[in-house]
């Protein structure tokens, strides 16, 4: 067997246990609790959540950032739900993936991602000039049916800016142009910015502070030059964590906007009279998934439910569900590698399970990085779903 | 009893509050007890009877026994289905307003809180499919089961079913607010996987542990007993899936290697947790006392205002024995405070031992106004006090006589010497053996290591404390280690723990392992001792370990000081005094047998007491109190059965068989070896009865059953309390016997031959009978009957039947009257 020595003091140990709950390594039951929830619960591969903490705890660095465990993981905190010392995975995992030795294992895709994103604002390598070209295309189209639906772009102080998904200028476009019937349903001055085009921040991903804190600041630098008052976001998981949750602390100041989901914001919309839905434009029922960060970690439970529920005729809930959902399988960046479809299937087992007991023909979730993961899940296993998205289900059923 | 007769309220029908009631009623004091169910006995009352083939001391029958006899004592007013609603301090008294069966106002000198508790439901953890899986269980759950005996049909009549157990559920929980270890669900978990073996010989039992908690009376040797046919594992999982296919439950678990595995079972029991009764809360803000962070009455019951004690779990998760102890103990200070104990003329008291715990204890007991004699067969030197004789380096060579007057002789080194004593507290201090390891400068004992600690500047850098060394570590050496380790912390030094399981079951041992966990020390944990190895090298010593929580790899640190606590035995000295007292052993080699029926301190000989490391671990001060409270007791030395049998002289040969068989050494010798039995020391149980080889010993007659098919022999302490609560069928009679030992062959023949159709002898389990041989001997009695005389086995059977398996009698009986309706239709 292998022999490693126990060390103290050691980089891993020097970032955790800064905080009384969710890093708090040094404080692990060994209860085994988090070994038996991980969500990549059959086949190879995939973490063993224990040893993940204990290897920090016990100052095994390189073991842990050479293991194949760090990058399997999801982050998606399933397993430290019912941590009775109150750790949280999302922070050991990442921090471990900051670590030199773990970087040299980080997939391609995603080191590729990270540099053009910081290059070029978009994670995609989608520049300013291909941003206005596709707006220029796509306001074309949206001018032959309503010129006055077309997308506004750098509208200083507009009432809001949308930060799409970058997927939603490539191959979803059509989400996009769904997006821009909401905002032009609002009735409101709303924009997008030719600066950014970019909600995710895949600096998360790889636990970097310094990387997250700098595709931040291309958002908020953006946002606060057009001095908008709302930053309103696409229906990105891990991007509305770090914006909502992560952005005072990482800019060290509160942004001077303030930030919403596209989901909040329809619903608000729509308890506030401004917009109607059709309540018979999807009449089936559908299953929601609760994307991890979001739900769990982002605490929005409630909010997609009640949207889906004023569209569809019934939402159906997975079991188990909201802070206990499992994670559809391509959590914590493995969707953004472009060599994990194999592992991401079987990862996303549990997952399929679940949406084939739902018993449901559609599915939505709020993220579409999930989005993306459920629909390769149904093909896969055969489910026969079809995948939705929860805004784009309302504003199709725009009234 | 008069109308100033002083008068205690004890809110809760228990185990703890009824024991109290039996003791303050036996003081004199009108006791007023309420209970909000509709029967009395607790939370007790409803788990089951965990004997095997023998009895495994969970205590759970002693709640039907309390409640069948505390409401029948004449100064004992028992309200069943009432709560309490308002409490008020008058003038030095209390004011009760009790609504439910009657509204009422009680006036009362005292309040004994003996609210209880409450288990933790585990539906809000959903990804344990509590709820929504039919087998998943809890403990309480699988109580039931196994009372009502139907554990079989449960599983389907599946002979060999998977079954696991999930340990700490609801307990050891920072983040929930319970960061403390319920303290009993390991023996629970245990006792019911033997309990499943027992009726379901091929069930495949596995108890997923965080740190098994073997500690306690005959629990480790429970536990090594287990380990051959249950499956012990670490982790506890948290998440239960059925199987799409099978149905089965899927629990996923760390495979021993760096992967992750399924398992399927059949049936999962999650052991839930103990909380505090919601009345424990109510009661606490009626009288403006204080909880403590979990809701239960301190672990301190002394902080507790005048006039207001509390007794049981509503102080702090325990055992049903230890529960029954704190009510003893509670109830001995309550008739203290009130003057209802004799303050006067007390009689001397030996105390065996040394040490500091027989020194606490001797003091304990002057304090309450005995003189004591100590008596130290080691060589110590001896606390002087006043009222306090020392006898340093004495032996016990003898010990004659009977509670309230035993004759020690001793021999001392000026020369042998009596002592007259009332009673005897056995409080020898343990052997401990440092380790063989143990030697040098690098490892050393606890003791050696309290000494260097005393220069704490001295000791080196790294510090690893290495238990379980030795076998599962004692409680006690744990608790000592853990009280040092924050200011060794706080001096500088790295600290480590080798180890197999954290005990944490004692109060407050949870919080202290979180807080020096948070402090940096770390925690390395080994399956077994194989799974380390040691080399001393240019003062260091160097390990290299399998850490359980890491497999696949080979763990190395070095280290500058390695303690090892002592292994914990019995001396031979405290062996010698046990034989002297003719008291037999626990089945460790401990003092003090297990079975006691029921008593923590005591013995089946009365005024023999025991205290301290070597009979059990429990606390010290708690076995004090109850010491003294059993002292104190006004009866305790008058104690007397009925109709005690008595010896005929005409007819003695003096054998003395007598003598040798007499579990409670009751029977004494007089003049020219005659033998006599002492009332005060005569429990009853008639084994000098049946014995006797020329039939002198004469008692009164037990009534002869007429015209009943099946007749039942029924011990009054077990099987006859379980026939009270079930409809007996027709043609069956039960005769309720003082110890199933008095009905010897004779009886039975006689019964046989004047029309009964079958003879059940139910006596207690064994290991449970109050006089130690007496189911034993009534198992010989039937089976010589059968196997040497030829009756046949369906017209005899002795079977053991504990006060709470009502409804194994009942299908007993129902089993032996069907079989023969069978053979009826066969002739």
């Amino acid at each position: 067997m292998p022999k490693v020595t126990l060390s103290t003091d050691t980089p891993l140990q020097n970032l955790l246990d800064t905080k009384p709950n969710a890093d708090n390594i040094s404080e692990c039951l060994t209860c085994g609790i988090c070994n038996s929830r991980c969500s990549w619960y059959d086949g190879d591969g995939g973490p063993v959540p224990r040893q993940m903490i204990r290897m920090a705890q016990l100052g095994l660095d390189d073991n842990l950032a050479e293991s194949r465990m760090i990058w399997d993981c999801m982050i998606c905190n399933h397993c430290t739900v019912d941590c009775p010392m109150g750790i949280e995975m999302e922070y050991v995992v990442r921090r471990a993936r900051s670590l030199p030795a773990a970087r040299k294992r980080m997939p391609e895709t995603i080191a590729q991602g990270l540099e053009t994103r910081l290059e070029v604002g978009d994670v995609n390598g989608f520049t300013e000039e291909d941003f206005i070209e596709t707006i220029e295309w796509l306001n074309e189209e949206i001018e032959d049916e309503d010129p006055a639906a077309m997308i506004p772009t750098d509208q200083k102080g507009a009432k809001y800016l949308y930060l799409p998904n970058p997927r939603e200028l490539g191959t979803n476009v059509l989400h996009l142009q769904q997006m821009a019937g909401l905002f032009h349903a609002f009735g409101e001055p709303w924009t997008m910015s030719h600066k950014h085009t970019d909600v995710t921040n895949w600096g998360y991903f790889v636990g970097d502070d310094e990387i997250e804190r700098k595709m931040l600041t291309q958002v908020v630098a953006a946002a606060e030059d057009l001095e908008i008052e709302n930053l309103v976001l696409s229906e990105c998981g891990h991007g509305f964590l770090v914006l909502r949750h992560h952005v005072t602390e990482l800019l060290g100041r509160e942004p001077r906007f303030k930030v919403l989901s596209i989901l909040e914001l329809t619903l608000d919309m729509v308890k506030k009279g401004v917009i109607k839905l059709d309540p018979e434009a999807h009449p089936f029922a559908i299953a929601y998934h609760d994307p991890c960060n979001l739900g769990r970690k982002g605490g929005v439970f409630a909010a997609p439910r009640e949207l889906l529920a004023l569209t569809c005729r019934e939402v159906v809930e997975l079991a188990p569900n909201r802070m206990n959902s499992v994670c559809c399988g391509g959590g914590g960046a493995l969707l953004q590698d472009s060599t994990s479809k194999d592992r991401r299937m079987i990862a996303g087992k549990a997952k399929a399970d679940q949406m084939h007991a739902a018993g449901t023909d559609y599915i939505a979730t709020c993220c579409l990085s999930c989005h993306r993961q459920l629909t390769e899940l149904s093909k896969h296993y055969d489910l026969g779903m079809k995948v939705e998205t929860v805004v784009a289900l309302a504003a199709a059923a725009l009234v | 009893m008069s109308d100033s007769s002083p008068s205690v309220l004890i809110l809760g029908g228990g185990v703890a509050g009824l024991t109290a009631a039996e003791y303050l009623h036996d003081c004199g004091v009108a006791v007023h007890l309420v209970e909000k169910a509709d029967r009395l006995g607790g939370k007790a009352r409803e788990w089951a009877c965990m004997a095997t083939e023998k009895c495994r001391h969970c205590g759970a029958c002693l709640s039907v026994e309390l409640a069948d006899r505390v409401p029948r004592l004449e100064h004992v007013t028992t309200l069943l289905e009432s709560t309490v609603t308002r409490l008020d301090r008058q003038n030095g008294r209390f004011q009760a307003t009790v609504a439910g069966q009657a509204i009422g106002e009680l006036q009362v000198d005292a309040i004994l809180l003996a609210t209880g508790m409450s288990v933790y439901d585990p539906s809000g953890r959903e990804d344990l499919g509590y709820g929504r899986y039919a087998n998943v269980l809890t403990t309480a759950e699988l109580n039931t089961l196994l009372r009502q005996d139907t554990l079989a049909s449960r599983l389907d009549g599946n002979a060999r079913p998977a079954i696991a157990f999930i340990q700490c559920v609801g307990s050891r929980n920072r983040v929930e607010g319970r960061d403390y270890c319920s303290r009993v669900c390991c023996r629970t978990a245990v006792r019911q996987a033997n309990k499943i073996r027992h009726l379901v010989p091929e069930a495949a039992v596995t108890i997923f542990n965080i740190d098994l908690q073997a500690t306690g009376k005959e629990f480790r040797s429970q536990v090594a007993a287990a380990a051959q046919h249950v499956e012990f594992c670490q982790g506890t999982p948290a998440k239960i899936m059925a199987d799409a296919q099978s149905g089965r439950l899927t629990l996923f678990h760390e495979d021993g290697l760096a992967s992750r595995t399924s398992r399927q079972f059949d049936l999962v029991v999650l052991a839930v947790g103990i909380l505090p009764a919601s009345a424990t809360g109510e009661v606490a803000a009626m009288l403006g006392i204080e909880t403590d962070r979990w809701g239960f009455l301190a672990s301190n019951g002394d902080k507790l205002p005048a006039g207001i004690y509390a007794a049981g779990v509503s102080r702090g998760p325990i055992g049903i024995l230890n529960a029954a102890g704190q009510g003893r103990a509670a109830a001995g200070k309550i008739a203290r405070s009130l003057g209802c104990l004799p303050e006067k003329g007390k009689n001397r008291i030996a105390v065996f031992g040394g040490d500091a715990a027989a020194d606490r204890l001797a003091a304990a007991l002057t304090e309450r106004g005995y003189p004591t004699a100590m008596i130290a067969a080691g060589d110590y030197a001896l606390a002087q006090a006043p009222d306090r004789d020392l006898y340093p380096s004495t032996r016990l060579a003898r010990a004659s006589g009977t509670a309230g007057d035993f004759t020690l002789q001793v021999t001392t080194p000026e020369g042998p010497q009596a002592i007259s004593v009332a009673a005897l507290v056995m409080a020898e201090p343990p052997r401990l053996q440092p380790t063989a390891i143990a030697s040098g400068q690098i490892i050393v004992s606890l003791a050696e290591f309290l000494t260097r600690y005393m220069q704490k500047d001295a000791l080196p850098g790294r510090v690893l404390f290495w238990l379980d060394h030795n076998g599962p570590e004692r409680k006690e050496l744990v608790a000592e280690i853990m009280d040092l380790i924050p200011d060794l912390i706080d001096a500088g030094k790295q600290i480590s723990i080798l180890m197999e399981n954290m005990l944490v079951n004692y109060p407050g041992g949870q919080r202290i392992y979180d807080t020096i966990r948070g402090q940096g020390v770390k925690l390395l944990r080994v399956a077994n001792q194989q799974q380390v190895s040691l080399q001393l090298q240019n003062n260091k010593a160097a390990f290299e370990i399998n850490e359980a929580t890491l497999p696949g790899l080979t763990i190395t640190f070095e280290c500058d000081l390695v303690v090892i606590p002592e292994q914990v035995s019995v001396s031979e000295n405290s062996r010698e005094i046990s034989r002297r007292l003719r008291q037999p052993l626990d089945a460790e080699g401990f003092l003090q047998s297990a079975n006691v029926r029921h008593r923590n301190v005591g013995s089946p000989r009365r005024g023999v007491f025991y205290a301290g490391l070597t009979h059990d671990e429990g606390d010290l001060e708690a076995e004090i109190e109850e010491i003294t409270a059993a002292l104190e007791k006004p009866d305790t030395f008058a104690e007397q059965v009925s109709a005690p049998p008595e010896i005929k002289k005409h007819l003695c040969v003096r054998c003395l068989t007598c003598v040798r068989v007499c579990p409670h050494s009751a029977i004494v010798l007089h003049n020219h070896y005659q033998p006599k039995i002492e009332p005060s020391a005569c429990f009853g149980c008639q084994l000098c009865v049946s014995n006797c080889p020329a039939l002198a010993i004469e008692t009164a007659a037990v009534p002869a059953p007429a015209g009943a098919r099946t007749v039942v022999f029924a011990c009054e302490r077990s099987a006859e309390l379980a026939a009270r609560q079930i409809d007996l069928p027709d043609m069956a009679r039960i005769i309720s016997v003082p110890c199933a030992c008095s009905i010897d062959t004779n009886r039975i023949l006689q019964t046989l031959a004047g029309g009964a159709a079958r003879v059940i002898v139910a006596a207690c389990h064994a290991g449970n009978c109050r006089s130690i041989k007496g189911a034993a001997f009534a198992a010989a009695g039937t089976r010589h009957l059968i196997e040497d005389v030829g009756i046949p086995s369906e017209r005899l059977r002795c079977k053991h039947v504990a006060a709470n398996e009502s409804t194994r009698l009942e299908n007993l009986l129902k089993k032996a009257e069907s079989a023969e309706e069978a053979n009826q239709c066969q002739k």
